[in-house]
């Protein structure tokens, strides 16, 4: 027992009472409906905007075809987003980021599956000189030989850096064996595929096809004035024609289930990556799945971060999720452990996910689940630049804002004998793939 | 412009709120006086394991996170050498959950064998999984001790080696405990849509009864101005050579701060400083390139840090960085180069103030360091740094008697 002071224990007493008792919780109710705009700019083309007053800060997003799905051969599609800003026909990469530099403006780029995303952030102050140099970034873009040089021997070198790591190397190996070596998420560069395939002919072939001609949609959000919206207007980030799509590659790769391990000299820790395949977010199942997985391993309190992080103490963190890729649901476990508790943990993995099929979930920690989700779901709505991201998965899977009232829907009416129901209906512990790398 | 109310407690909780009603959200952010410079150097690294151990449990909450997740909310920390930091993001209207269980692990925590036997071990795994299963991962917990001789920022935050928190005893936490947590050396930082004096109301019913546990400083050795050059080698399983430099800079509250700063951004700052066109661009010497401040209260470092290329050695790389680094002494910095660090910085500004949590630390930062004003008017300070005085930074930091080199060599 603790030495307190005497007065410090009265004055507990008296006044410490209600402390033993949670104060009342009010659930989320519903979610804040986006002050979302949407403005025909032709070709196909929408501008969606998320207002937000007070701020002189404004994000622009461009949405175009090309994605990881069009590579032809490992790393066009990074290759060609990142090499974008490195060069147009009459600046150079120094001219084009000392530019934006000087107008405080910053750049991020995505390459998804789908399609890829160009986010721009600047002040209002700044907005015309960014897009001017924006469009002639995305129309003339000149992936001169000097700075393919340049990325392909930074490129190499990072990825030197990468497959030190076994969290990597797990990753990969769990690509290569879900996805195969022909599908694009399985068909990983390698240091070779730098020098063997990556040419400055296929990165203007694909941002020909796919970014220049490949708009599709702009999010622009936080500050949205008549000045900025006009200039978009006029100053057509696009290409009238219409993107050539190079066709879906195809792909009849089965998963390779069970266990790989890969030993990886000198690693301090095993790394775990697992994962199978699932139902994608079209679903109607998805949202019920997603509250299995987060009571699985989607939040700290979860079964698998109890077990194996608070009990056992064998890893730092744990998690698993269920995401929708490429119009496939994949499930994945993920983790790094002791490296001699790499068994153990696989089979603690194993039983928490019998445990979910063989016995209730208590009501109390299903409701903990339920009510950690629905208060995730307000903080994914929280600000101009949030909802942007949430409009991101709408505008590119052609879905409405109905999509997230409807999620919250099923999160809130998911009852004990449904998680039971959809656990036994989709999770098969026989059918994953397990990749784990460490040292022997 | 973040408006902002501040209040005290008698107890010595200083309590800043922050009014935004246009979220239905609100965050409750719980800054601690207490780093890792605070440890004894044969005890190094428990203000993180003591981080960890905050979730384990106080008087009335067996367990602290479930209320907060029944509650929709959502929390986490971090510990740095001169603070901790704790925080949550929940539903406004849940808002003394939050208010519930940063009290009571204030008011007492839980100290259990089978937590601390726990966390003993996650913090082992966390130091591995962050600092020596990464390349270059440990680059730090060797700079450190090279730099530092005498000040404790010479340990890094997971501490200086893993047997120190495998060691730790019951008896050394709840004495940190007393030593260190209390409202007299805490920070309560409320923002969101919730109104000041409902915000006062609530602070004093949750926070009002805890005791002032007369916390007093710790009294930290200054670091004596280092008078020769420094250097370590170290042997590793990485692909590629690495170069760190670190010299000694001021204080955070020193007038010298901005310049700093903006010296590393010239260097480094986006993508187009001097460091990135010159060593990795123009003489391919680098494949990365980085040069910024350490950012601690108490007189820190200016680091460039590099990548070589393959085939590049040590000399040649080093020569390239030390001709930049002089340049920066001889003539001062361009005007376009002054303004570009000067726009940006104001646009980082701007987007600082655009998120919740942000707004939250910012203002638990800002009081901490005794100027809570400058959440808002400190870029004032960065629009006014003339260039001769990097110039004179440059000059009176970027010596060699007052740089440490770290070689990191493939084995």
């Amino acid at each position: 027992m603790l030495q307190i002071a005497p007065h410090y224990i009265m004055n507990q007493s008296k006044t410490f009472d209600f402390r033993q008792y949670p104060p009342a919780i009010n659930l989320a109710g519903e979610l804040p409906v986006p002050n979302h705009k949407k403005i025909e700019l032709g070709s196909g083309i929408t501008l969606h905007l998320l207002p937000e007053e007070e701020t002189t800060g404004f994000r622009l997003d461009l949405y175009f075809t090309g994605g990881i799905k069009d590579n032809q051969l490992p790393t066009t599609a990074n290759a060609t987003f990142s090499l974008m800003t490195e060069g147009t026909l009459d600046k150079s990469s120094e001219q084009i980021h000392d530019s934006l530099d000087f107008y405080g403006s910053f750049i991020e780029k995505d390459v998804a599956y789908n399609y890829s995303k160009f986010t721009v952030f600047g002040t209002e102050p700044n907005f015309k000189d960014i897009f001017i140099l924006i469009k002639d970034i995305i129309t003339n873009a000149s992936f001169n030989e000097k700075e393919i040089d340049l990325y392909i021997s930074h490129q190499k070198q990072r990825l030197l850096v990468d497959l030190e790591k076994t969290e990597t190397l797990a990753k990969r190996a769990f690509a290569k064996f879900f996805w195969g070596n022909t599908h694009p998420l399985g068909n990983l560069s390698e240091i070779e595929d730098y020098d063997n395939y990556l040419n400055r002919l296929s990165l203007v072939d694909f941002h020909d096809k796919l970014i220049k001609r490949g708009l599709h949609q702009i999010v622009l959000s936080g500050c949205c004035s008549d000045k900025i919206i006009n200039t978009i207007k006029e100053i057509k980030f696009y290409n009238d024609a219409k993107a050539t799509e190079y066709g879906d590659i195809l792909s009849n790769h089965i998963p390779q289930k069970g266990l790989t391990f890969i030993q990886k000299d000198h690693s301090i820790q095993a790394a775990i990556h697992m994962g199978t395949e699932l139902i994608n977010r079209k679903h109607p199942d998805f949202a019920n799945m997603q509250v299995v997985s987060t009571l699985l391993g989607g939040y700290f309190g979860s079964r698998l971060m109890k077990n194996i992080r608070e009990e056992k103490g064998y890893t730092y963190g744990i998690g698993c999720g269920l995401q929708s890729v490429a119009d496939k649901g994949v499930f994945s476990i993920r983790t790094e452990v002791l490296n001699d508790k790499w068994q153990d943990t696989l089979a603690c993995i194993d039983y928490e996910i019998e445990k979910l099929k063989t016995e209730a979930v208590p009501q109390d920690e299903l409701q903990t689940v339920k009510n950690y989700m629905c208060g995730n779901m307000a903080r994914l709505f929280d600000g101009s630049f949030s909802q942007a991201d949430r409009l991101q998965m709408l505008v590119n899977e052609n879905l409405d804002w109905d999509y997230f009232t409807n999620y919250l829907d099923a999160i809130k009416n998911i009852s004990v004998v449904d998680v039971q129901h959809w656990a036994n209906k989709y999770l098969n512990i026989g059918c994953f793939t397990t990749i784990v790398v460490g040292s022997k | 412009m973040i408006n902002y109310e501040k209040y005290r407690l008698p107890n010595g909780l200083t309590v800043i709120h922050h009014y935004d009603a246009n979220t239905p959200m609100v965050v409750v952010n719980v800054l601690y006086k207490v780093g890792a410079r605070d440890e004894s150097p044969d005890k190094t690294g428990f203000a993180h394991l003591f981080e960890h151990l905050m979730f384990g449990g106080s008087i009335n909450v067996p367990n602290f996170d479930t209320p907060l997740q029944l509650a929709g909310g959502d929390n986490n920390a971090f510990t740095n050498n001169d603070i901790t930091n704790y925080y949550e993001t929940l539903p406004v209207a849940n808002i003394e959950t939050a208010l519930w269980v940063e009290s009571d692990r204030m008011l007492q925590l839980e100290f259990s064998e089978q937590s601390l036997e726990v966390q003993r071990k996650v913090v082992c795994e966390e130091f591995k999984q962050r600092y020596l299963n990464q390349p270059y991962g440990d680059a730090w917990l060797k700079l450190r001790p090279l730099a530092y001789k005498t000040h404790p920022y010479q340990w890094a935050t997971i501490g200086k080696q893993l047997s120190h928190i495998e060691n730790a005893s019951l008896e050394d936490v709840k004495s940190f405990f007393y030593k260190h947590y209390g409202p007299d050396n805490a920070i309560l930082s409320i923002a969101g849509n919730i109104k000041f004096d409902e915000t006062i109301r609530l602070t004093e019913k949750w926070f009002g009864g805890i005791e002032n546990r007369n916390i007093s400083k710790t009294n930290l050795p200054p670091e004596p101005t280092q008078i020769e050059e420094r250097h370590e080698t170290v042997k590793a399983d990485v692909p590629q050579k690495a170069i760190y430099k670190a010299y000694h800079m001021c204080d955070r509250l020193h007038t010298d701060l901005h310049a700093t700063d903006f010296m590393s951004d010239i260097l480094s700052g986006g993508k187009s400083g001097r460091l990135l066109n010159k060593l990795v661009k123009e003489q391919n010497l680098f494949s990365d390139i980085n040069a910024y401040i350490s950012g601690d209260l108490d007189a820190g470092l200016f680091v460039v840090e590099g990548r070589l290329n393959n085939g590049v050695c040590f000399d040649n790389a080093e020569r390239a960085i030390n001709d930049e680094l002089t340049k920066l002494q001889q003539e001062c910095v361009h005007d376009n180069e002054l303004q570009k660090v000067k726009n940006k910085a104001e646009s980082i500004f701007v987007f600082g103030q655009l998120n919740l949590m942000n707004k939250a630390m910012n203002l638990a930062f800002a009081e901490n360091i005794g100027h809570i004003d400058w959440v808002n008017t400190e870029i004032d300070l960065y629009k006014n740094v003339k260039k001769e005085h990097i110039q004179k930074v440059a000059q009176q930091i970027l010596n060699v008697t007052n740089c440490s080199t770290l070689y990191y060599e493939p084995k």
